[in-house]
C-alpha cells in the first residue's frame, strides 16, 4: 500500500524520513546531532552486462553452462562461478538475487531502466535519487559522483537526475582525475576569484527576480559543489594511499576507482557509482570473463573488507549490478549476447540481510523459475535498505511523482 | 602417392551433440579424437567410423596434439592435461595432471614426442615429459595469455604466441638458456578496441612448417576483417606470406602438409570454410564452404586425409558439432 501522508520531499523531510521521524517539523538540530551515521550508497556497475552463468548463477555441465566450474562458498549449499574465488569466501556477507527479469536486452534502455527503476523516461537514476533523498543541511560536496575511465560507450552515462534537476546530476570523475576546471587557473588569485563569484551571484539574483528558482538554484549548487571539491582536492590524490593498498585494490581502472570511491564515501559523499568496463562479451565470453572477473573479484573483496574494517559497511549499501545479463546460448565466436530475462545481481552492507540467495532460474538458466524480481523491485529494495520510504512521492514544480514504481515493491527476503 | 590439395572428397561425417573445437589423429592414424563444448572426448575409429566417448576431462576440451608413437594429449579449460595411450583397440587414459591453474590455451609436442609444452591464460609456459607427465621446467611467465606454442624440430627452440593487446607477439626462445632469440609483433592480427580495452582478436593458433623454417600464425585481420594466416621466417622474423581469406571471421587453425602446402580452417558467425594454399602464392588453391564455422583441422599421419571440426546451429548459436574426414585425391 502506498503512503499518502507525504506531501512533498524537501531536504529536511528527506532527512527526517531517513531518521525515521514523524515529519519535518519534528526534526530539531538536536535530533540531527544524535542521529546515526548518514546512510550512503555505493554502486559497482558492471557495464555491458556480466554473464550470470560465469558469476552468481553457474550451471556447470549443462548445455549452456560454459567451460567453468562452480565452487563452494562460505554459504552452505551455495556455489558460484570459479572465476570469483575470493568472493566465494565472503558469500555469507552478501545477498544475491538470481532471478532478475528486466526483459531489456539493450544497453541504453537497460542502463537507464536498471538505474531509474522503471522504463518511463525522465526519472532520476538511483544515484541522483539517493542524493536527493539523503540530502542533509550543510551538504557541500556533490550528492552523487560517478567514477569511470575515459572512452566509454555512449550508453554508460545514460540517465541522471531527470526532473530533480541539475543540482542532483552525477558529477563525473574520469580516470580518477578531479572534474575539469576544478583547479583555479594560474594567474587568478583568490581575490579575483571572489570577485567573479560575487558577480555571478549578483547576476543570479537579478535573474531570479523574474524567473523560476529551481534551475538557477541548481546552477548555484553546482558552483558551490565545485568550490567544495576545490577545497577537498586531496580526496583524489591516491598517492596518499600506501603502495601496498594500491596493489591490494589492483592497479587497473576499476581497482583505482574503487579506492577513490572509498575515499569519497569517507569524505561524506552520499552516493558513488564506479563503472567497471566492459562486460559486453559478444566474442570470447570465457576469456573475457576470466579477465574481468579477476579484476572484479579481488577489488570487490578488498573494498568490502576495507568498508567493514572502517565501520562503513554498517551505513553503506553496496550494489553490484549491470544493465542486463548475457544469453545462456553461446554464439559461434564463443560469446554470449544480451539477455534480460534471467540474470543476477548482488548487494551487501547497510539494510541487507547477509547470506541470502534469492530467486532461482531453471536448469538451463534461460528463464526465472522462482521469485522473479523486476527492475522496480530492485529500486524499492535499494531505497528501503537505505532507510528511505520507497512508497513516497516527489512533489516538485507542481507535479507529483512516485519515488519508486508503485507497481513494484521491495524484496523483503533480502532486507535486514 | 602425391595428392592434389585442390581435390578432396568427404569420407565420413559424424554429428555430435555439442559444437566441436579441436581434433587430432592418433599417431598410428587409427583413431581421430575431437573435443568441444563439453568434457567428453569423441573418438572415431577411422576405418570403421565407430564412435566412442572418452571420459576424463572436467571441462571443455580445447587443445589436442599427437605425441610420439602412441600418445595423444588433450587439455581443457580447467588446466588439466590428459595423455591417451592410442596403441590399443581404444585410447586409454595413461596419465592425467592438473597442469595449470587456469585454462590451457596452447599445447605443443616436440618432434621426437618426448617433450610437450603448455601455455595458459595467465601467460605461464611449462615444459613436461610426455611419457609420464612429469614437469621438466617452468619455462616463462608471460604477461599475456599464451594462445600458440610450437617446439622447433631442432630441439633447441620454443616459439610462443600471445594475445597481447594491440601487438599480439610471437617470440622465439632458446630452451636451454630461456633467452629470447627473436620477437615478432603482429599488429595485423589485433582486434583491439580502446572502448572495451580488450583484445578481440590476437593470434589464435601457431604452427611450424615441417622443417621449422616457417612460423604460421592465424587469426583475424583487425576487428572485423578476414580470416588470415601470416607466415614468418623463423630465423629472420621476416613476413614471408599473408594468406587472406574472403571470409569475415577467424582462421582458427593452419596445418602444413608434408608436400609443402598449407590447409586453413576458418569460421564466421554462421558459416565456415577450409582452404588449401601454397606458401608462395597469395591466392588459395581451393576453398570449400561448410555449413558451420570450421574450428579446427588436423592432417592424418599418412598425409592422405584430413579432419575438420565444425560448430552447427541456427544463426549464430551452434548447438551441435560435426567431425568430418576428407580424403585428398590424386
Amino acid at each position: 500500500m502506498r503512503h499518502s501522508t507525504i506531501a512533498s520531499i524537501t531536504r529536511r523531510e528527506a532527512i527526517a524520513r531517513t531518521l525515521g521521524l514523524a515529519g519535518a517539523a519534528a526534526m530539531a538540530p538536536s535530533a540531527l546531532a544524535t542521529s546515526p551515521h548518514r546512510k550512503q550508497l555505493l554502486v559497482l556497475f558492471l557495464s555491458g552486462g556480466a554473464s550470470q552463468l560465469e558469476t552468481w548463477d553457474p550451471k556447470p555441465g549443462t548445455k549452456f553452462g560454459g567451460p567453468f566450474r562452480a565452487i563452494n562458498t562460505s554459504l552452505d549449499g551455495v556455489r558460484i562461478g570459479e572465476l570469483l574465488p575470493r568472493t566465494a569466501k565472503i558469500m555469507h556477507r552478501l545477498a544475491v538475487v538470481r532471478s532478475v527479469n528486466s526483459n531489456l536486452p539493450d544497453h541504453e534502455k537497460g542502463h537507464y531502466a536498471i538505474q531509474a527503476g522503471r522504463l518511463a523516461p525522465g526519472y532520476p537514476v538511483l544515484g541522483s535519487a539517493v542524493a536527493k533523498l539523503l540530502e542533509q543541511p550543510g551538504d557541500i560536496l556533490p550528492g552523487y559522483i560517478t567514477l569511470r575511465r575515459d572512452g566509454p560507450k555512449a550508453y554508460t552515462d545514460t540517465g541522471d537526475a531527470g526532473f530533480l534537476g541539475a543540482k542532483y546530476e552525477g558529477v563525473r570523475v574520469i580516470n580518477g582525475l578531479p572534474p575539469d576546471n576544478l583547479i583555479v587557473p594560474a594567474g587568478i588569485n583568490a581575490a579575483a576569484l571572489q570577485t567573479r563569484d560575487a558577480a555571478r551571484r549578483a547576476a543570479d539574483e537579478r535573474f531570479l527576480r523574474t524567473h523560476a528558482r529551481s534551475p538557477i538554484n541548481g546552477y548555484g549548487t553546482t558552483f558551490d559543489q565545485a568550490s567544495a571539491l576545490m577545497q577537498r582536492r586531496e580526496i583524489f590524490d591516491l598517492k596518499a594511499e600506501s603502495p601496498k593498498d594500491v596493489e591490494r585494490y589492483g592497479r587497473h581502472d576499476f581497482g583505482q576507482n574503487c579506492m577513490l570511491a572509498r575515499r569519497l564515501l569517507e569524505a561524506g559523499v552520499p552516493c558513488v557509482r564506479v563503472v567497471h568496463f566492459d562486460w559486453d562479451a559478444h566474442q570470447d565470453n570465457f576469456y573475457w570473463h576470466q579477465m574481468r572477473c579477476a579484476e572484479f573479484d579481488r577489488t570487490f573483496v578488498t573494498l568490502l573488507d576495507d568498508l567493514e574494517q572502517r565501520g562503513m559497511l554498517e551505513h553503506t549499501l553496496v550494489v553490484v549490478t549491470g544493465e542486463m545479463g548475457r544469453t545462456p546460448q553461446i554464439n559461434n565466436f564463443g560469446g554470449r549476447d544480451h539477455w534480460g530475462r534471467a540474470w543476477s545481481m548482488a548487494m551487501a552492507g547497510c539494510g541487507i540481510k547477509q547470506g541470502v540467495v534469492h530467486g532461482m532460474t531453471n536448469d538451463l538458466g534461460t528463464e526465472v523459475k522462482e521469485d522473479e524480481v523486476g527492475i522496480g523491485d530492485l529500486f524499492h529494495t535499494y531505497l528501503t535498505a537505505l532507510g528511505i520510504d520507497s512508497s513516497a512521492d516527489y512533489h516538485l514544480n507542481g507535479q507529483t511523482n512516485p519515488v519508486a514504481d508503485p507497481a513494484a515493491g521491495p524484496i523483503k527476503a533480502v532486507l535486514a | 602417392m602425391p595428392v592434389s590439395p585442390a581435390k578432396s572428397k568427404l569420407l565420413i561425417e559424424h554429428k555430435h551433440d555439442v559444437p566441436l573445437m579441436s581434433c587430432v589423429f592418433s599417431p598410428n592414424g587409427r583413431h581421430l579424437l575431437a573435443g568441444g563444448r563439453d568434457s567428453g572426448v569423441v573418438c572415431i575409429e577411422v576405418a570403421s567410423g565407430k564412435k566412442t566417448l572418452l571420459a576424463g576431462h572436467e571441462s571443455w576440451v580445447g587443445e589436442m596434439a599427437r605425441a610420439g608413437d602412441d600418445l595423444v594429449l588433450t587439455s581443457d579449460y580447467t588446466g588439466c592435461v590428459i595423455a591417451w595411450d592410442c596403441s590399443g583397440e581404444l585410447p586409454a587414459l595413461r596419465w592425467k595432471l592438473p597442469a595449470h591453474p587456469s585454462t590451457v590455451r596452447a599445447l605443443a609436442v616436440s618432434a621426437d614426442g618426448r617433450t610437450f609444452a603448455t601455455g595458459d591464460r595467465d601467460g605461464n609456459v611449462r615444459l613436461w615429459q610426455s611419457g609420464d607427465g612429469k614437469m621438466m621446467r617452468e619455462f616463462i611467465k608471460n604477461e599475456h595469455p599464451i594462445y600458440g606454442l610450437a617446439l622447433h624440430p631442432d630441439g633447441k627452440r620454443i616459439i610462443t604466441a600471445d594475445r597481447r593487446p594491440q601487438k599480439p607477439t610471437i617470440q622465439v626462445w632458446d630452451i636451454s638458456s630461456g633467452k629470447e632469440l627473436l620477437k615478432i609483433e603482429v599488429p595485423e592480427l589485433s582486434g583491439y578496441r580502446r572502448v572495451e580495452d580488450i583484445e578481440w582478436g590476437g593470434i589464435r593458433s601457431l604452427t611450424l612448417s615441417p622443417d621449422g623454417s616457417l612460423i604460421l600464425v592465424s587469426g583475424r585481420a583487425g576487428y572485423d576483417g578476414p580470416a588470415t594466416t601470416l607466415i614468418y621466417e623463423t630465423t629472420s622474423g621476416k613476413l614471408h606470406r599473408k594468406l587472406s581469406s574472403t571470409l569475415k571471421g577467424f582462421c582458427y587453425s593452419a596445418r602444413c602438409h608434408r608436400d609443402g602446402w598449407v590447409m586453413t580452417a576458418s569460421g564466421e558467425l554462421a558459416k565456415g570454410e577450409f582452404r588449401a594454399w601454397k606458401t608462395d602464392q597469395d591466392q588459395s588453391l581451393a576453398d570449400t564452404a561448410t555449413a558451420g564455422p570450421c574450428t579446427a583441422l588436423d592432417i592424418h599421419p599418412d598425409s592422405s586425409r584430413f579432419a575438420i571440426t565444425q560448430a552447427i546451429g541456427k544463426g549464430s548459436y551452434p548447438e551441435t558439432g560435426v567431425l568430418a574426414i576428407y580424403e585428398w585425391q590424386a
